[in-house]
């Protein structure tokens, strides 16, 4: 059994940062897209019973670490072509730091305690719905929370997102909405529109029309998932329920 | 869902590429001999690069059409093949790591490393997983798996992964962060690497790609399929330490090694060798090394343990899978393979290395540990094919 106990946005970094003062002075060194996704899982921690035993399952960005770290490896190949030499050339260290798919997710596990079983899932076109479905399969058990967090941003770098999910095996209130099932068909190859990877915005609007749903609704909830926000292979359908 | 096992889960193939050659075989040959397939780099001298040693693929000329794409191809086309499984009846849990940039003059996207996961998934029945923990990303892949076929979510899985990483930019940003063997003056490059070794200074900067089939007991015994070897066991953890170091006791290591046992059913008795993550880091290895002596216990004197970073390098998130292979072929045959430029045991190290040459024991349960830069740690037990009666 998986709840939906918590979910958070981070969106605006201003009052990310005016709300979340020291962990932005920690996280200094990463770009915008895991500065966010820390604030967001952070606020989804903070409902948590126990985050130092949550299971984490972190998103990595899907435009492709990050555009600053490919705006400095392209400095650096067009340097080298040109002059043959890299000797002279510096690296960034932290742009080596951003390649790591993984600093989220490392970085919350450092702020919470947190030694618990974990995924990193890589930045991969509906590795969100996988995630979802990783979750689902997880037997009930001293480890009943688990909290899933993304951050991505568009190609240009010039917005960003993140997002937080908290799941707990139980219940908490009357009004709870359970995750049921991820459902695929294999879909024609080329139909419909080619996926845009970005996990965080998937996961979004997910959690939008479902809480647009529960806001008026109770029963079964199908979210059939847009081919934008899809793997490019199956029709996927997120089934939850809201009581 | 139920926690209980529901499939027995075996390895019908493998595939690898490695600096020591283009199949599986090679790999295992060439880490059993001792000998050490890192090189020095002609174009990264010609750089003027502060490391010029590294793991290039033997047999992967740099000109390949798609080379990075190719890493995973012709490992995954190998182990299909030896398993006898057409990839449509199959899931694909597979990392792609740190090559997202191996060519930024290209526009960025097409060669993300999340764009080709999708280009090798399309193929896939599916389910179809990319892991993204770095180091530990291989392993974490084949154990994901291994729950996904034992759970009845999967008929059949390829785990692994590869990465194309021996590039001017990895090679100085890894020396940044102080974790490659620099260049030394007179300096054997196939000695850079030197696990668990008194003079060991870190690693050597590899590539490489390696695959697994995985696929129920039962099935494979339907099909006449070879069994190489049983997987038993898998679990993870995280340092929650730091993002560049291990903690030195080593006890989050410890913790995924444990809950691999628990997730087998086993105590730590149950281990007859170690494949060892040991990448030649000052930090890491004597960790390491603490981990295993309190979880083998009274026992860790004599349960041997190697490390193949020594003879391959360090290719990141491929390691673990490459590493696999290697373990399967100990779990399957007994020998152990020797630790390259293993000669004086650091004393923070103390283990029962296996120094200088293959040591043959009887075949058994093997331990496979890969811990992650940012502190992600996974480790898998192998076991020898199950008996007829199984």
């Amino acid at each position: 059994m998986s709840f939906v106990a918590f979910s958070a946005i981070a969106d605006d970094p201003a009052a990310a940062e005016a709300t979340h003062a020291e962990l932005w002075r920690q996280a200094r060194r990463f770009n915008l897209p895991v500065k966010l996704a820390l604030t967001a899982a952070h606020d989804a921690a903070a409902r948590a019973h126990a985050p130092a035993e949550a299971r984490l399952v972190a998103l990595a960005p899907c435009q492709a670490g990050s555009p600053e770290l490919w705006r400095a490896t392209h400095a650096f190949e067009t340097d080298l072509a040109r002059t043959g030499k890299a000797a002279r050339m510096r690296v960034n260290p932290t742009y080596t730091l951003h390649a790591m798919d993984n600093l989220a997710l490392s970085a919350l596990a450092i702020d919470l305690g947190n030694h618990a079983p974990c995924l990193g899932l890589g930045g991969a076109a509906g590795q969100v719905w996988t995630a979802l479905e990783w979750i689902l399969e997880r037997p009930s058990g001293p480890h009943d929370e688990t909290l899933l967090f993304a951050g991505d941003q568009t190609p240009t770098g010039t917005s960003a997102l993140g997002v937080a999910v908290l799941f707990r095996a139980s219940a908490a209130d009357a009004t709870a909405i359970r995750l049921v099932a991820v459902e695929r068909a294999p879909s024609p190859p080329a139909a419909g529109t080619p996926p845009r990877p970005d996990a965080a915005a998937g996961l979004r609007r997910w959690l939008d029309a479902l809480a647009t749903f529960a806001r008026n609704e109770r029963g079964p909830f199908a979210y059939a998932v847009p081919p934008a926000d899809g793997d490019g292979r199956d029709r996927i359908t997120v089934v939850a329920e809201v009581r | 869902m139920s926690a209980a096992p529901a499939e027995r889960v075996v390895i019908t193939g493998c595939g690898a590429l490695s600096p020591f050659g283009t199949t599986a075989a090679h790999l295992v040959a060439g880490v059993a001999s001792g000998r050490s397939g890192i090189r020095r780099l002609p174009r990264a001298a010609e750089m003027g690069l502060p490391v010029t040693a590294a793991g290039e693929i033997a047999g992967l000329p740099l000109d390949t059409p798609e080379r990075d794409l190719e890493m995973s191809r012709r490992p995954i086309a190998e182990a299909l093949a030896q398993a006898g499984l057409a990839p449509a009846r199959a899931g694909l849990v597979w990392t792609t790591g740190l090559d997202t940039f191996r060519d930024a003059l290209e526009a960025p996207g097409a060669t993300s490393a999340g764009a080709r996961f999708a280009a090798l998934a399309q193929s896939f029945g599916g389910p179809r997983r990319m892991i993204a923990t770095a180091c530990s990303a291989a392993t974490q892949a084949i154990g994901e798996a291994f729950h996904l076929v034992r759970r009845g979510r999967a008929a059949a899985c390829v785990a692994g992964g590869a990465t194309a990483m021996v590039t001017p930019f990895y090679l100085i940003g890894f020396s940044w962060l102080q974790v490659l063997a620099a260049d030394q003056d007179a300096d054997d490059p196939a000695q850079a690497c030197r696990p668990f070794d008194r003079a060991r200074r870190g690693f050597a900067l590899a590539e490489g790609g390696a695959a697994l089939v995985l696929e129920p007991l039962a099935a494979a015994r339907a099909r006449g399929a070879t069994i190489l070897a049983e997987i038993v066991g898998f679990g993870t953890s995280q340092d929650a330490y730091d993002l560049n170091r291990p903690p030195p006791d080593g006890a989050a290591a410890e913790l995924c090694m444990r809950r691999a046992l628990d997730d087998a059913g086993l105590v730590a008795d149950a281990i007859g060798a170690v494949n060892a993550h040991a990448t030649g880091t000052r930090a890491g290895d004597p960790a390491e090394a603490a981990a295993l002596r309190r979880l083998l216990g009274a026992r860790w004197p004599r349960t041997p343990v190697s490390s193949a970073k020594g003879a391959l390098g360090h290719s990141i998130s491929a390691a673990g899978a490459l590493e696999a292979v290697v373990a399967i072929e100990t779990a399957r045959t007994g020998v152990v393979p020797p630790t390259a430029n293993l000669e004086q045991p650091d004393e923070d190290c103390a283990l029962d290395h296996v120094v200088g040459a293959a040591r043959t024991i009887a075949p058994g349960r093997v331990l496979s540990c890969s811990f992650g830069m940012g502190g992600q740690n996974a480790a898998l037990i192998f076991a020898p094919p199950p008996g007829a009666d199984a």
